[in-house]
């Protein structure tokens, strides 16, 4: 296939990506953030949310996703998309830097090959993709990838923070990066670490107007403080979610408005799929299907959840196979008839065995200071004992839990637990990234923390990276979420809801981005 | 002489030893500092590129030449920078000590003086209302956990009263400079050094009243009384500057971890302090931050013996004879 095969409309639509529909509001704006974000520039956040959000309030990607998860064309004008390879970027006219310098197409050359040659987890990966950077003008630029790769625009044109040239190009330990400089909505005017960021209105941003003339962000740790701030008055909005317990006193009050959503962080129960008993598919299915997720999303999240699916996907994810939607339920005789079918017989002590004497009795990881995870793994232990499996439940602290599922995040490196709880951050779920989390090459698998190997699994998920054609692709999504469906490496428990409160009457133009929250970048711009 | 040279040689070797315990600890731990080296998603990266992040900051080099790296580094103040932060750490940890210093610092002097002067009295006044009524509420208090009564605080002082802020050590958008920002701070101050004193005030109180109360069933005491020394020259002369020597050894104690911060009511108050610095270093794995913490909290600690070696004798005529 060849020649030019997508367009994009070079209109900026501020309502798609979620800007607020107030008229005018300006003023201050008071959020509590959770902990420090370091300077705030794209090497030197902290958290996946809310510290990327309020990084590329500084910074701007080429395109923006929207409140929908579809990528809406930002410093990029246009896109024409050849051969499946070439993408051909025609940049916004009158952009310039914090600093009145022109950003032009030189800017998106150097930030692509600065993110290749220093190493940083979220954006190498994604810049690595491109082969050749060919600036044609100073609004111009084409970008050849070394393969076609269906979510390209996603991962990368609309994730890639883009650096000023003029600054970065003599900065050779990005990570002691003390100034952060954009094109973005806000500039960074003060920051006291651990206390607060003072983010101030670019009055030339050339997009939509910023919403707000300064953003406080106030560092407050602790969860009940931060909320008794949002009760006093004292914080207009906070970026952590709402614990399930003060859902019912904040909906109650007129001052105090909820926004409810997807959440797309899981909650997952991953095993070692070579340990033996957890070899086999039938005992991961007996598990999943023995686990009573409603009682865990009732007690744990006092149902502001969501079930799992065993497809993994969320179900509000466009890429959800319907499909998979559910466990098969098992009750506790039901498990053990398909555990005895399976020629597992019931020993002295009550607890099931296979013929070459593997016991199913399984060391389960949970992490100390995640309340939520501990009690589910107790609750899930209750379950599963009581079918037959001898699940002893081992409370550690999380980076020792980390480091025992997933040594120094290197999935080559093997692992030493048999069932643990985990959980992955939005990304891995919105960007439907089924190979990382399926795939038997450590290289491409580097998420498989269960160890699974399967040539269809790896075949299907080959193939949906390169699948240009939406429809194809979800097609190859939908057979790899059949494939784990099927052989369970991992069980999906929930999704926690996100609900996030703020003050009306400090501003309400908040909008909800699907699986992540209130707090993007179209919450921060005015319409 | 042969004494101070001893005592010089007992420090240095305390130094050293606490200097290894600084460097091995954190990497006793499990896991790795990687997720913070490498930004937000770790997994997404190749084992090649993990390698090369390892070797960039000098994690792939065996433990011994870490460890010769490391004591050349802190002799020379080359404490690097924050894993965690990208800052330099002595810059880091410059930025919280002064408030650590106010916080940890008033609320040891209020505690220190109202103890002595409530354990003075309570002992003073043994078996009465105010004895009976301090050492209860004294022990109530201390058994409270700190971020319970510091919830407890808030709630009442700054959600339902709205007298004081809730969190932080300024306003982020109030005064900068002169008295209003003192008075911002002051305001700031009051909940969490009212919630440290409260946790910290039983030790200074017990001690003193007790002390008070082995001063008072001494020969001495009852000697003065028969001399027909007044009462107020008993109490203050002859009892509390006897009960006080234990005290000055508590005082001298706490001294030490001034500099070491509060971190759970930090963490309650979103202060801005040491603890909570280290708290995140710790659970990060932030290496460098946890070196220079710790040295300067093994320094500190080591200063305040020395002063306790050196005020001791001035205080107490016994040790100073039995030191000559």
């Amino acid at each position: 296939m060849s020649g030019i095969r997508t367009v994009f409309v070079s209109v900026v639509l501020a309502v798609a990506v979620g800007a607020t529909s107030a008229a005018s509001h300006g003023g201050t704006l008071r959020m509590a953030i959770t902990q420090d974000e370091g300077t705030l520039t794209p090497y030197t956040y902290q958290t996946g949310y809310p510290g990327y959000e309020l990084m590329t309030l500084v910074y701007d990607q080429l395109f923006l996703m929207d409140v929908d998860l579809v990528p809406q064309p930002w410093l990029a004008a246009g896109l024409h998309i050849a051969d499946d390879v070439v993408y051909h970027l025609t940049l916004r006219e009158g952009v310039r830097w914090h600093d009145g310098t022109p950003f032009t197409a030189d800017d998106v050359a150097f930030s692509i090959g600065y993110y290749q040659t220093h190493v940083l987890g979220r954006f190498t990966t994604s810049a690595n993709k491109v082969a050749e950077v060919e600036v044609g003008g100073p609004l111009e630029v084409s970008l050849t990838l070394r393969a076609p790769d269906a979510g390209f625009v996603q991962t990368g044109l609309a994730d890639l923070p883009m650096l000023p040239r003029h600054v970065w190009e003599s900065v050779d330990e990005p990570r002691t990066m003390a100034s952060a400089m954009g094109t973005g909505p806000y500039r960074v005017a003060e920051y006291q670490s651990d206390q607060y960021y003072r983010l101030v209105a670019n009055a030339g941003y050339w997009g939509p107007a910023p919403a707000f003339d300064t953003i406080i962000a106030a560092i407050i740790r602790d969860e009940t403080a931060t909320f008794q701030a949002v009760l006093a008055g004292e914080i207009d909005v906070a970026v952590r979610p709402v614990p399930a317990g003060l859902v019912e006193r904040f909906s109650g009050r007129a001052d105090i408005s909820l926004q409810q959503g997807a959440g797309f962080p899981s909650t997952i129960l991953i095993m070692d799929v070579t340990h033996p008993g957890l070899d086999d598919a039938e005992v991961r299915r007996v598990i999943a299907g023995s686990i009573d997720v409603e009682r865990l999303i009732d007690v744990l999240l006092l149902g502001y959840g969501t079930a799992g699916t065993p497809g993994f996907i969320h179900p509000a994810s466009p890429f959800a196979n319907p499909a998979t939607a559910a466990y098969e339920r098992l009750t506790p005789a039901d498990a053990r008839a398909r555990l005895e079918a399976a020629g597992y017989t019931r020993g002295a002590d009550g607890v099931y065995a296979r013929s070459d004497g593997a016991r199913l009795a399984f060391e389960f990881l949970a992490p100390a200071n995640n309340p939520t995870r501990l009690r589910a793994a107790e609750l899930i232990a209750l379950d599963l004992n009581a079918v037959g499996l001898a699940v002893t439940v081992r409370s550690i602290e999380n980076e020792a839990l980390v480091q025992r599922a997933w040594p120094d995040f290197d999935v080559s490196r093997g692992r030493d637990y048999q069932m643990a709880m985990f959980g992955w951050s939005a990304p891995v779920n919105a960007q439907a990234n089924l190979r990382g989390l399926l795939h038997s090459d450590t290289a491409k698998g580097t998420l498989n923390l269960s160890g699974y190997a399967d040539d269809e699994a790896d075949r299907l998920t080959d193939a949906a990276l390169v699948t240009t054609d939406p429809d194809a692709r979800r097609a190859l999504l939908f057979q790899a979420q059949e494939r784990l469906a099927a052989d369970l490496p991992l069980i999906t428990l929930f999704y926690q809801d996100g609900i996030y409160a703020y003050r009306p009457a400090a501003y309400a133009g908040w909008t909800f981005m699907a699986g992540q929250g209130i707090v993007h970048k179209g919450s921060f711009l005015r319409r | 002489m042969n004494w101070y040279l001893g005592r010089v040689g007992q420090y240095a070797l305390v130094l050293l030893a606490a200097l290894t315990l600084n460097f091995a600890l954190p990497r006793a731990m499990p896991g790795s500092p990687l997720r913070f080296l490498a930004g937000e998603d770790v997994g997404m990266l190749a084992p090649a590129q993990v390698a090369e992040i390892r070797a960039r900051y000098g994690l792939d080099q065996g433990l011994g030449v870490q460890y010769v790296t490391y004591l050349r580094n802190m002799a020379t103040g080359q404490w690097g920078f924050s894993y965690q932060l990208g800052r330099p750490v002595i810059d880091t940890i410059r930025a919280r000590l002064p408030w650590t210093l106010l916080l940890v610092g008033s609320s040891m002097l209020i505690a220190t003086l109202f103890g002595i002067i409530a354990g003075a009295f309570a002992a003073w006044w043994r078996g009465r209302a105010f004895d009976t009524l301090s050492l209860t509420g004294s022990i109530v208090v201390d058994s409270l956990p700190t971020f319970w009564l510091g919830m407890l605080l808030i709630a009442v002082f700054a959600v339902e009263l709205r007298w004081l802020p809730i969190y932080g050590a300024v306003t982020p958008w109030g005064p900068k400079s002169g008295w209003p920002y003192v008075v911002d701070v002051a305001r700031h101050l009051v909940l969490p050094a009212t919630t440290l004193t409260l946790a910290t005030l039983s030790s200074t109180f017990l001690v003193m009243r007790y002390g008070m109360l082995d001063a008072l069933g001494q020969d001495y005491i009852r000697t003065a009384r028969a001399k027909g020394v007044p009462e107020g020259s008993v109490l203050l002369k002859h009892t509390v500057r006897n009960a006080l020597l234990p005290v000055s050894t508590v005082v001298f104690l706490n001294l030490g971890f001034l500099v070491g911060g509060a971190t759970v009511i930090e963490t309650v108050f979103s202060y801005p302090g040491v603890g909570t610095l280290l708290y995140q270093a710790v659970l990060n794995r932030d290496y460098p931050v946890l070196q220079g913490a710790f040295f300067m909290l093994t320094v500190s600690v080591i200063l305040a013996n020395v002063l306790a070696d050196a005020v001791y004798p001035l205080l107490d005529p016994r040790v100073r004879r039995a030191g000559t």
